[in-house]
């Protein structure tokens, strides 16, 4: 029994500080996304080659994290919520970052300048899709006040509230693509075939970068009920 | 030199080393919760340690010593006083011995464990199955599991009621400067209750049920007052600020009680582990002195004093380093949920202690903690840790009782 057992060596590090840190890198790596839709819209092919090392570098720093957490996070641990809930929260919450980079990769690769017509509607679409993450990234950083709060009462109210915010904000993006799709099915024989499958490949990896963040939320409010 | 006044300097000597290991390495499990939360610096967790350290063994602790003293050994089994008053002596060098080596390793062993599987060993050995009172240490081993399961019942309950009173409001902050007053109240006189009503009569203080009533309201109203006037000092928080300005707020607020139950935790835990130091020095005191081995007086008041004062010594020359790594290592409590885990440990200890039951401590807080780990207050709780301090009475058990037949063999050699 050479296990040390020092009365302080039953609390274990809070896993939820390493978390919202990996929050706010997805969070930054899908504003990343803001700079780079614009400048690829613009064909400045340099800076967009710029955007997307520096999404490399921000999923990579998601993924180091990611990795620390789940090695301090043994089995062993008694958490306030569900150990599972927690390392699943993780998970989708680092597919954010990984859409973002797929979604510069593919424009990057493909030198995909959007039609005009369909221009400001991407971007609109775009501004949405983050606007989920990073009210993604602000639920997650509620858990400091829902463990004050043993995850009841006000705190929890106010976390509801805003995961049906993040659901409404998703709802929006699937609304903007609908409409751009429509745009787009109008302009689409214009363009080289191919080209356009790939328009409305990256169109969805839009909605779906929403989608993910909502996933995330869902995932949160699993964790808070009893 | 007489074998008796050799005995009784003996006698003296390991139990004061017993004292002083008690005071360096258990007391700082007791303070650690209120250092970890930083409701305490360091040098004001030893400051309340030593003050009521020395209150609780002094006033309250005579019944668990006489327990210790008279209590497990059936002393009519015994016919020769020197088996007694070397098997006492063997026990407590056995602890005292066992208690040096774990705290060099870092394991927080208890110390009732020790002192009850050593003497338990002793006699078991040396005497015979018959000459232990099985029905008396039932009653004991009962206590060791019944009193993790009290406190964390009572620390979950203590840390529910916070989130349903204050937190689950508009304004905590506001709600806490309100309620975290009776939660004073409630600390100062229920542990002046308990121990009024049981604990004071080895040192004459005998309470009437009335008396002893009146008087922790009394003690209560007091510690409130104060209390309420150092809550008044904080400045508050307007309602429309940010909710962490809140919860800060919320925080200094319960961190006025946490310095009350790190108090009570204090004196809880000097009620109960000072008898595992001197409770077989009172065995020993009175066999030599009366020459009988039955023993029907009381504990005599000086020996707890002794007792009391070898375990602030020993805070005061060891303890201090101890304390800050405990307190360093834990992170991430707050006083609004540490104040439940203490306030839990310390009336369930002073409970057994006015009872007569030596419990250990250290585990008592553990399952205090875990209490409030099941109310979703605490961010992680290493439960493989847990485990092993839950589980290390199985080697300190037989460690204290093969120490202690070590130790008595040597002792009936040298001087028998």
């Amino acid at each position: 029994m050479a296990v040390p057992a020092y009365f302080s060596g039953i609390f274990g590090k809070s896993p939820f500080p390493s978390l919202q840190k990996h929050a706010a890198i997805c969070a930054e790596a899908s504003e990343v996304l803001l700079q780079l839709v614009p400048a690829a819209n613009s064909a400045q092919w340099d800076e967009v080659e710029q955007l997307y090392d520096t999404l490399t570098r921000l999923e990579h720093k998601a993924d180091k994290q990611k990795r620390n957490i789940r090695s301090k996070l043994p089995r062993g641990f008694f958490l306030p919520v569900a150990r599972a809930d927690l390392l699943d929260l993780l998970s989708r919450q680092d597919e954010i970052a990984n859409d973002a980079r797929d979604i510069a990769g593919l424009m990057l690769g493909r030198r995909m300048q959007f039609p005009q017509a369909v221009q400001s509607g991407v971007f609109e679409l775009v501004e949405a899709a983050v606007a989920t993450c990073v009210r993604v990234r602000e639920l997650v950083g509620l858990f400091d006040e829902l463990l004050d709060t043993g995850f009841s009462g006000l705190e929890a109210k106010r976390v509801a509230a805003m995961i049906e915010e993040v659901e409404r904000l998703e709802a929006n993006t699937d609304r903007l693509v609908v409409g751009i799709r429509k745009k787009l099915f109008e302009v689409e024989t214009e363009l080289a075939p191919v080209q356009a499958i790939f328009f409305y490949r990256v169109l969805d990896m839009i909605a779906e970068l929403a989608d993910g963040a909502e996933r995330v939320a869902h995932r949160v409010q699993m964790m808070i009920a009893k | 030199m007489e074998l008796s006044t050799i005995i009784l300097l003996l006698a003296f000597a390991f139990g004061l080393y017993m004292a002083w290991g008690i005071g360096a390495n258990d007391v700082a499990n007791a303070m650690a919760t209120s250092v970890g939360a930083k409701a305490l610096t360091v040098k004001r967790a030893i400051l309340v340690a030593a003050i009521f350290e020395f209150l609780g063994a002094f006033l309250a602790g005579g019944e668990v010593t006489s327990t210790i003293r008279k209590g497990i050994i059936d002393a009519g089994m015994i016919t020769d006083a020197n088996v007694l008053l070397f098997g006492m002596l063997a026990a407590l060098l056995a602890a005292a011995v066992w208690l040096t080596i774990a705290s060099r390793l870092g394991w927080p062993v208890s110390t009732t464990h020790s002192i009850v599987g050593a003497i338990v060993g002793f006699a078991v050995v040396s005497i015979g199955v018959e000459a232990v009172h099985w029905d008396k240490l039932g009653a004991i081993a009962a206590s060791w599991v019944v009193s993790p399961l009290l406190s964390g019942v009572i620390a979950f309950m203590l840390v529910t009621s916070v989130q349903k009173l204050i937190f689950d409001h508009e304004d905590p902050s506001e709600r806490a400067r309100r309620y975290v007053p009776y939660y004073i109240f409630l600390a100062a006189s229920m542990i002046s209750l308990v121990t009024f009503l049981k604990g004071l009569k080895h040192v004459g203080l005998e309470m009437s049920g009335q008396e002893a009533v009146l008087g922790s309201l009394v003690i209560g109203g007091v510690v409130t007052a104060i209390g309420a006037f150092a809550i008044r000092r904080i400045k508050p928080v307007g309602p429309g600020e940010l909710r962490e300005h809140h919860f800060a707020n919320v925080e200094r607020t319960f961190a006025v009680l946490m310095v009350v139950t790190a108090c009570a935790m204090a004196f809880a835990h000097g009620s109960n582990d000072v008898a595992n130091a001197i409770g077989p020095v009172a065995a020993i005191v009175s066999t030599v002195n009366t020459g009988e081995i039955g023993q029907s007086a009381p504990v005599s008041v000086w020996i707890l004093f002794l007792g009391a004062f070898g375990i602030v010594i020993g805070l005061a020359t060891f303890g201090r380093r101890v304390m800050a790594t405990v307190g360093k290592n834990i992170t991430e409590l707050t006083p609004s949920r540490g104040f439940a885990a203490e306030l839990a440990a310390a009336t369930t200890v002073v409970l057994a202690s006015g009872t007569g039951l030596p419990i250990s401590t250290t585990h008592t807080l553990v399952g205090a903690v875990l209490g409030v780990g099941f109310a979703r207050g605490i961010s992680a709780l290493n439960l493989r840790v847990i485990r092993s301090i839950f589980m290390s009475w199985i080697i300190t058990l037989p460690v204290g009782a093969a120490l202690a037949v070590l130790f008595y063999s040597m002792l009936q050699f040298a001087l028998g």
